[in-house]
């Protein structure tokens, strides 16, 4: 990552966990040490700050800074327990049209004066929340689970992503049931991968910690016994431009063990 | 006594994995035999039978081999990917599947102006593979000189 960066996370279909993951991804950035602003671009179904634990605390939203209401300092919510970690709240009361795109864009350009990382939650649909949530960013993380209907919204945000100018999202696989796939009965990271011709960011096993966390307005990626917790770490390393290595998708099974003895192929 | 245990689970799961290899190799076996006696009737490798032979090849039909031995053809995983290629290579195309249908009619129409065609081969599918969307046509022809001067 050089200089300030935007990056929206999106993903088409809602409920894939996009919010979760911008909340997760933007604490991981703020504990390696980046100055991190997210942005609830879901004007009208707030729901970033309850994630964060941090609903409490809004004053003044997005609405209230691009009308000139407030100053973005007096709307920012700082995260105590994380340092570098704010927040910018979508309005509940609004609606989408409240925001233009080129408010959006001038927005983003001003928290990149502020921080090094911009995390933008887009909303499910193609519609004007999603072309506000993506006006501003530089980059995308198309979020989707290892379902049809999911993939299928993913395929279809990448070609937006691809109108918008942003054309290599990078992808995130989410809630992948290691147990459901090694059994072939879900779809497994390289099917989508290879379905959706982008580059793979990570993929975050289904685990119930996630929920456990969520409900209690911690982010899960400071628990040290959860494998969705260190998958998410790892994204958010790389997020930050480092070289991760990938986690494999279920251990190794028969064909693989068989192919890497043969000398198939990494297996 | 918890060596012993452990030994005894230690033994069940190789046992397991013995009879989960003995299966495979099976399956490998009988279908080879099928496929000696040109009888294959999982995704074609060595020999296509006429029919088999008009169906898209390549990358995707050796997946669908090692997804058929490996067990995994009938699962819904499997299944999943392939309707999702299939959709996604339409989403992209932006193409209705009736449209399919009338490209289809004239293709044969085109075609049998210079080859003799039958019909109830042809096979116009669009799929997507890296990326890229392919459309695939398989014409069979029945004589090669021209239906007419």
């Amino acid at each position: 990552m050089d200089g300030p960066t935007a990056i929206v996370i999106t993903s088409g279909k809602g409920g894939v966990g996009k919010t979760t993951l911008t909340a997760n991804l933007g604490t991981g950035l703020a504990l390696l040490g980046k100055r991190t602003v997210l942005v609830d671009a879901d004007i009208g179904l707030r729901n970033l700050d309850v994630v964060l634990g941090l609903e409490n605390r809004i004053v003044f939203d997005i609405v209230d800074v691009v009308d000139g209401f407030c100053r973005l300092k007096q709307a920012l919510i700082k995260d105590k327990r994380f340092e570098g970690l704010h927040l910018l709240p979508a309005a509940q009361t609004k609606d989408k049209s409240a925001v233009s795109p080129e408010q959006m864009e001038r927005l983003c350009k001003e928290l990149k004066q502020e921080f090094d990382v911009v995390l933008i939650d887009s909303p499910a649909g193609i519609e004007q929340g999603f072309r506000n949530a993506v006006a501003g960013a530089d980059a995308a993380v198309i979020v989707t689970t290892p379902d049809v209907a999911a993939v299928r919204d993913a395929d279809r945000i990448i070609g937006l992503l691809e109108a918008e100018g942003l054309g290599e999202p990078r992808l995130v696989v989410n809630r992948v049931r290691t147990d459901l796939v090694r059994r072939g009965e879900m779809m497994d990271v390289d099917d989508v991968v290879d379905i959706l011709a982008v580059d793979l960011l990570g993929f975050v096993p289904e685990d119930e910690r996630v929920v456990i966390a969520t409900n209690r307005g911690e982010p899960a990626i400071m628990r040290q016994d959860s494998p969705a917790a260190q998958a998410m770490r790892d994204i958010s390393r790389r997020l930050a431009g480092e070289a991760v290595p990938l986690a494999e998708t279920a251990p190794p099974g028969f064909w693989s063990r068989l192919r890497r003895v043969l000398g198939l192929g990494a297996g | 006594m918890w060596r012993a245990v452990r030994d005894r689970l230690a033994g069940w799961r190789l046992a397991a994995r013995l009879a989960r290899t003995r299966t495979r190799l099976a399956r490998i076996t009988a279908y080879l035999a099928r496929a000696a006696a040109g009888l294959a009737r999982g995704p074609g490798l060595w020999r296509r039978s006429r029919e088999r032979r008009a169906g898209p090849r390549g990358t995707r039909k050796r997946a669908a081999f090692l997804a058929w031995v490996g067990g995994r053809a009938g699962r819904s995983a499997t299944v999943a990917a392939r309707r999702l290629r299939m959709v996604v290579a339409y989403d992209r195309a932006a193409m209705a599947p009736v449209l399919l249908e009338s490209l289809k009619a004239d293709l044969l129409a085109v075609a049998s102006r210079y080859v003799d065609v039958g019909e109830p081969g042809l096979q116009v599918e669009l799929g997507s593979r890296r990326g890229a969307v392919n459309l695939v046509v398989t014409v069979p022809v029945r004589r090669l000189e021209r239906s007419r001067p």
